[in-house]
């Protein structure tokens, strides 16, 4: 008889990247997006039901691009459901591929911190047949728990849709520990097209080269190199200069950041604000803004100043923490789900 | 018989009168050389009691420091202790923060389905 094995999983679920870890070492990231082909043709020419993630943004044109986690919550649609199913199961096959008939998956899942009862349910019910035993976890929470920080500090969460703000003081944050901000990654997006847009009207700007072009040049520090791109304008190719427009739009974003930072500290017990305004750890892929953190410390100068870092291992660090959890959980917890 | 007699004191005369200085100072020698070979022995018996205590000495103060770094060793310091605590406290607030997070899981199970499975 074959002897079951039991593999722990960890999943940050998130609204542009999902990643998972296992137990066995393996460790995949990929955009959280699931394409159909447009018409039978393309179906015919991609020869598949359905492409993922990169794959799919790379043949975008025919395809019908979905993405289950747009708004920071699973969209209730049956496609978008479909499709987170067909992301989680995908992260799976591809970390786990020797899993036999008779092996256990053990899972702990990161979603964003605004996700309902209504999609944790959806999470369940749509791994079912491929999960056996499934926590879900708030997504700073995760982080936190990865980088072993469940003391005093403040973890800011900066993803695609949302950032999320969580205290942490060595027991479960509450309500009023926790902030959701809409200013993040696809607000930046917004901001920076709005602002290329009023500057050289007609240039021709898409997501992806909005989000190439913060990625690359985006930064909040007092100063950096000129960031001068080549856009096009009726087909013709030319260079722009959008160094004083980018920053100007990025600041936008540390500003509610660090308004919301400024707040939660300052509605802490007044006894560990000081210990709070010098733990910020600041992750999710709005982390790699160039300066962020530098800017979160100045914004509390006036409160007596801070210490703000930037957390390593972005791409993996909320599904280092959920692994970390799994591993951790005697086995006695997992027995009451 | 006196003649015999006189004989007899005549050779015992002669013989200590001519003897008893060479066999004295013979007897002298003797004793001297073996005392002085006492003593020698006494030297040697003395340094080598000496060199054994030396040694003895050293063996005990070998132990002594050997007993204290023990002693050491297995006293735990202070800073390993408050190490050991704050392990057991961290392993404490992990403790409570699983048991949240599955109460809270439970919880979603229940709300979820609207039955205790
Ligand atoms: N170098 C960078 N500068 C600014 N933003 C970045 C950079 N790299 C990634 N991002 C942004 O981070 C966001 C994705 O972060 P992530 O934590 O993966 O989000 P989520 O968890 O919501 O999927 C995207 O908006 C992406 O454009």
């Amino acid at each position: 008889m074959a002897t079951s094995k039991i593999f722990h999983i960890g999943i940050d679920l998130g609204t542009s990247q999902s990643s998972i870890v296992t137990s066995t070492g393996s460790r995949v990231s990929t955009k959280t997006c699931v394409g159909y082909p447009k018409d039978v043709i393309s179906q015919k020419r991609l020869n598949k039901e359905h492409l993922l993630g990169e794959e799919a943004l790379k043949n975008r044109l025919a395809l019908d691009l979905v993405w289950p986690l747009a708004e920071g919550v699973i969209c209730s649609d049956k496609k978008s459901k479909e499709a987170t199913q067909l992301v989680l199961q995908d992260l799976i096959t591809s970390t786990l591929p020797k899993l036999g008939d008779t092996d256990k998956v053990y899972a702990a899942i990161g979603v964003p911190a605004l996700a309902s009862v209504q999609d944790k349910k959806t999470i369940i019910d749509i791994t079912k047949d491929f999960i056996d035993k499934i926590i879900i976890v708030s997504e700073p929470f995760a982080v936190a728990y990865g980088i072993d920080r469940f003391d005093e500090c403040l973890i800011v969460d900066i993803g695609a849709g949302t950032t999320d703000l969580c205290r942490m003081y060595g027991s479960i944050p509450t309500e009023d520990d926790q902030r959701t901000l809409t200013e993040a990654g696809n607000f930046l997006d917004n901001e920076i097209m709005n602002a290329i847009w009023e500057k050289f009207p007609d240039v021709q700007l898409t997501p992806q080269i909005i989000q190439w072009i913060k990625e690359k040049y985006g930064y909040v520090s007092d100063n950096s190199d000129p960031a001068i791109v080549t856009l096009t304008k009726e087909g013709k190719p030319d260079s722009y200069d959008i160094t004083g427009i980018l920053h100007e739009s990025c600041l936008k974003l540390s500003n509610a950041i660090s308004k919301a930072v400024q707040s939660l500290v300052s509605d802490f017990d007044p006894d560990f604000q000081e210990i709070l305004r010098n733990n910020i750890i600041v992750a999710g892929g709005g982390s790699r803004l160039m300066g962020i953190d530098k800017a979160i410390e100045k914004s509390l100068d006036n409160y007596g100043g801070g210490k703000a870092i930037c957390v390593q291992d972005v791409e993996f660090c909320g599904a280092n923490g959920c692994l970390k959890m799994c591993q951790e959980m005697p086995e006695s917890y997992w027995d009451k789900i | 018989m006196i003649k015999n007699t006189a004989l007899h004191l005549l050779t015992g005369k002669l013989i200590t009168t001519s003897l008893l200085p060479g066999s004295l100072f013979m007897v002298s020698g003797v004793l001297i050389w073996s005392i002085w070979q006492k003593q020698k022995h006494l030297q040697n018996d003395t340094a080598e009691l000496r060199s054994e205590v030396k040694k003895i000495k050293e063996q005990m103060d070998k132990l002594d420091a050997s007993i204290e770094t023990n002693q050491k060793q297995k006293a735990p310091d202070s800073s390993l202790l408050q190490e050991d605590h704050s392990i057991k406290e961290s392993d404490e607030k992990k403790m409570g923060l699983f048991e949240y997070l599955i109460n809270d899981n439970v919880k979603l199970r229940q709300q979820a389905y609207g039955n205790s499975d």
